[in-house]
């Protein structure tokens, strides 16, 4: 196979970065984005926040603690994919094999720009360039000859950094790292690798293949290959959605089993509405249960045929509901997710008895209507409706 | 109790009422298999309340009783058992058993037997059929399978059982195939029933009727229904609910019938599935029946099928899509050489019957493309 040439783009601190942008007087300051609200997470820290220990997904409470001073700002979702729109943008004049991983993160694989553009050192200062020209921010690029070593190299020199990684550099540059910086070793798997005595990735390299698989499960080759530099997933441009989810962490933990269902209720109108929106169906209903002690599950239920409808969603998921849900302990999040996703253009399976009639199709086109035009929740269900 | 028996019997006992153990566990005692010995029998009993089973083997009972043993334990125990005299004695000091074998002696806790569910037999029940064993057996393999597995809609997981006069159907449908097995059996009280019941409790009902097994017993009431062998009972509760009309959608006429040899249909849809697989696991292959021949086509990202196979035909020639393991399903539990395929348009069902029996009706839905 031919050496490919891979960049891994990911922004500085990007929200953050663009908060700071349009409001001069936060520059130079720790800024959060996120609610204050005590059981809300951060979402972006920038990085004079970073200095005091604050990072992205950290409890508001525990960085408001490391960092008082810390201006948080509730995000703004609309202007981040505005301005990461235009990024892509960008990306998408250097080459046509663009991978998003979110609005802040792009692998771009230029192995076959280069005629054109330069070699992919040359195409990483351009695309900093254009990017700092025409929305004002930095990013970290990491480059090398596969997705994984391109992700690491970007880690590498946060803030504005550009770093390459080679066949040669494996040894001295990767090998170093500690375990947690792969792809795939999380916490746990961690933990279960440091016991081993395996704490870099080059002990990981060097580790006996049949071991790490009965560490790591099925992972294991894949984590094996990694760390030896081997990598082969190509860059796959606009990955089609995998799913359409919502979830909620209650303002208190609960065992008000009325109040789950009216939440749960509400997520599945939620999903229904973005699934009809984009004109898609789903096949699998999973229900996602977090209680108090983190102790997280997920259960999900296959119909026989797709749908978008919020209240054969809201059955599903309640019965899902029931059926797991420990009532000995109060529940901390919970969240619907429809899964085996379709546009209905592809082959679609007749029915002898159908679930779903024209009737309620029409009611359902005509409540999102209402709905888009009127505002959210102008028409919905009565047990919604919160007491004022 | 105090009994002497045979592994073989246990083993027997255990295997027949160990799926109906609850698995989900809210209620301890029936996590176990309840023994019960009188008379020189051991009754093995299990249920999760939605199916119960309960059968008898020949023990040697030296003293009455009853206890209800941990099912995974005792079953596991019992499996690894040398094939030797087993005793079982009941501890009232553990509310358990000791079981001797040889010099050794193993004892496991239980829970006392009167905290079991009763498995009642529905002696006074509401009908009462018979049916020939390995027919009824045949029945439950040809259509069970295409039950859904769907709860959200409970009647479609259930098998449709309806006797009329002498005539016993069986049908089953996920909504986009129907299978319809009929047969005769005998009436011994009531003389018409239409009840649903759980596809899973038929599966069990065929799986525990024996070869040696001549007659089943059907008993029951609206709630309940109760398949009795000579040595064993399952009781299952009914699926409520009303089902489809399941006549209206068979239909009579066709415009195309086919007739081929089961074996190279199955052949070669197997080969086309291998390269129909789409992004929400429907195995989309298509037929097109013109000039004497049968094409089978597929393709996916990995390759491609194109097959003919000649035929004997009647009618006009026709282009329908179907899902694969649909096709698949049906022509492992045909049991005829040859089979004829009717159809109707691209968007109306396909009928399979057996080439020589009229007793069985699968029709399947095609995919719109």
């Amino acid at each position: 196979m031919m050496e490919r040439n891979i960049l891994h783009i990911d922004m500085d601190a990007f929200y953050a970065a663009i908060e700071q942008r349009d409001n001069p007087d936060l520059r130079g300051l720790p800024v959060i984005i996120g609610s204050r609200h005590p059981r809300s997470v951060v979402s972006t820290a920038s990085y004079e926040a970073r200095a005091f220990g604050v990072h992205s997904a950290m409890p508001m409470v525990k960085a408001l603690k490391l960092c008082p001073e810390a201006i948080c700002i509730p995000p703004n979702l609309k202007k981040y994919q505005n301005v990461s729109e235009k990024i892509m943008q960008i990306f998408n004049k250097y080459t046509d094999l663009v991978e998003a991983l979110s609005l802040d993160e792009a692998f771009l694989d230029v192995s076959g720009s280069q005629r054109i553009f330069g070699n992919p050192r040359v195409i990483a200062q351009r695309i900093k360039e254009n990017i700092k020209e025409q929305v004002g921010l930095t990013c970290s690029i990491g480059i090398s000859y596969n997705k994984f070593l391109a992700k690491l190299a970007s880690d590498l020199e946060k803030p504005n950094g550009m770093t390459v990684i080679c066949k040669e550099d494996i040894k001295n540059k990767v090998w170093p790292l500690p375990i947690n910086k792969m792809w795939g070793i999380g916490p746990k798997s961690s933990i279960k690798l440091e016991k081993c005595n395996i704490r870099t990735i080059g002990q990981l390299a060097q580790t006996d293949l049949n071991f790490l698989q009965n560490i790591l499960g099925s992972w294991g080759a894949e984590v094996y290959h990694m760390a030896n530099g081997i990598d082969n997933r190509p860059v796959v441009p606009h990955r089609e959605a995998h799913s359409i989810g919502h979830e909620t962490t209650f303002l208190e933990d609960t065992v008000d089993l009325e109040f789950i269902k009216m939440v749960l209720l509400d997520l599945a109108q939620e999903v229904g509405r973005r699934l009809r929106s984009q004109k898609i169906k789903g096949k699998t209903i999973v229900l996602k249960l977090r209680y108090s002690d983190f102790k997280t599950i997920t259960r999900n239920h296959t119909l026989m045929e797709c749908t978008d409808r919020d209240d054969l969603i809201y059955k599903i998921a309640i019965g899902l509901f029931k059926t797991n849900y420990d009532k000995n302990k109060s529940l901390r999040l919970i969240g619907i997710t429809v899964t085996g996703l379709t546009t209905g253009e592809e082959h679609k399976q007749i029915s002898l008895f159908p679930v779903e009639n024209e009737k309620s199709n029409i009611l359902y086109q005509a409540l999102d209507k209402i709905n888009s035009k009127y505002g959210e929740k102008t028409v919905t269900r009565a047990r919604l409706v919160r007491k004022s | 109790m105090k009994i002497i028996a045979t592994k073989d019997n246990l083993q027997y006992g255990i295997n027949t009422v160990q799926k109906a153990v609850s698995t989900k566990n809210t209620i301890p005692v029936l996590s176990g298999i309840r023994l019960k010995a009188v008379d020189n029998k051991l009754y093995m009993a299990a249920t999760d309340l939605e199916i119960g089973i309960e059968c008898f083997v020949a023990v040697q009972v030296l003293e009455e009783g009853e206890i209800v043993l941990p099912a995974r334990q005792f079953s596991e125990l019992v499996r690894r058992l040398p094939d030797t005299k087993i005793a079982i004695n009941y501890i009232d000091s553990i509310i358990g058993v000791e079981i001797k074998y040889n010099d050794a002696e193993v004892n496991i806790k239980g829970w006392p037997g009167d905290e079991f569910p009763v498995i009642p037999d529905l002696e006074e029940g509401e009908y009462h059929f018979e049916i020939n064993s390995t027919l009824f057996k045949n029945m439950v393999k040809q259509t069970v399978f295409a039950a859904s597995s769907d709860e959200s809609r409970p009647i479609f997981t259930g098998a449709l059982l309806e006797i009329e006069e002498n005539d016993f159907k069986l049908i089953t449908t996920d909504t986009h195939r129907l299978a319809l097995r009929s047969s005769k059996g005998n009436i011994i009280k009531n003389n018409n029933i239409n009840l649903i019941i759980p596809a899973k409790a038929l599966a069990e009902v065929s799986r525990i009727i024996q070869e040696d097994d001549e007659n089943i017993q059907i008993k029951g009431n609206n709630n309940q229904i109760c398949f009795k062998s000579s040595d064993t009972l399952l009781i299952s509760r009914l699926i409520d609910g009303r089902f489809p009309d399941y006549r209206q959608v068979i239909p009579d006429k066709f415009s195309t019938v086919i007739k081929i040899k089961t074996k190279d249909l199955q052949e070669t849809v197997e080969r086309a599935n291998l390269f129909s697989g789409e992004k929400d696991g429907t195995s989309v292959i298509r037929l097109k029946i013109e000039n004497g021949y049968l094409n089978i086509s597929s393709k996916s990202d990995l390759g491609k099928v194109d097959e003919n196979i000649p035929i004997f035909v009647e009618g006009e020639d026709i282009e329908i899509s179907f899902n694969a393991r649909y096709i698949l399903d049906v022509l492992k539990v045909l049991e005829s050489e040859d089979l004829k395929f009717s159809l109707t348009g691209p968007l109306s069902p396909g009928v399979i019957k057996s080439g020589n029996h009229d007793n069985y009706t699968y029709l399947i839905l095609p995919l719109r493309n």
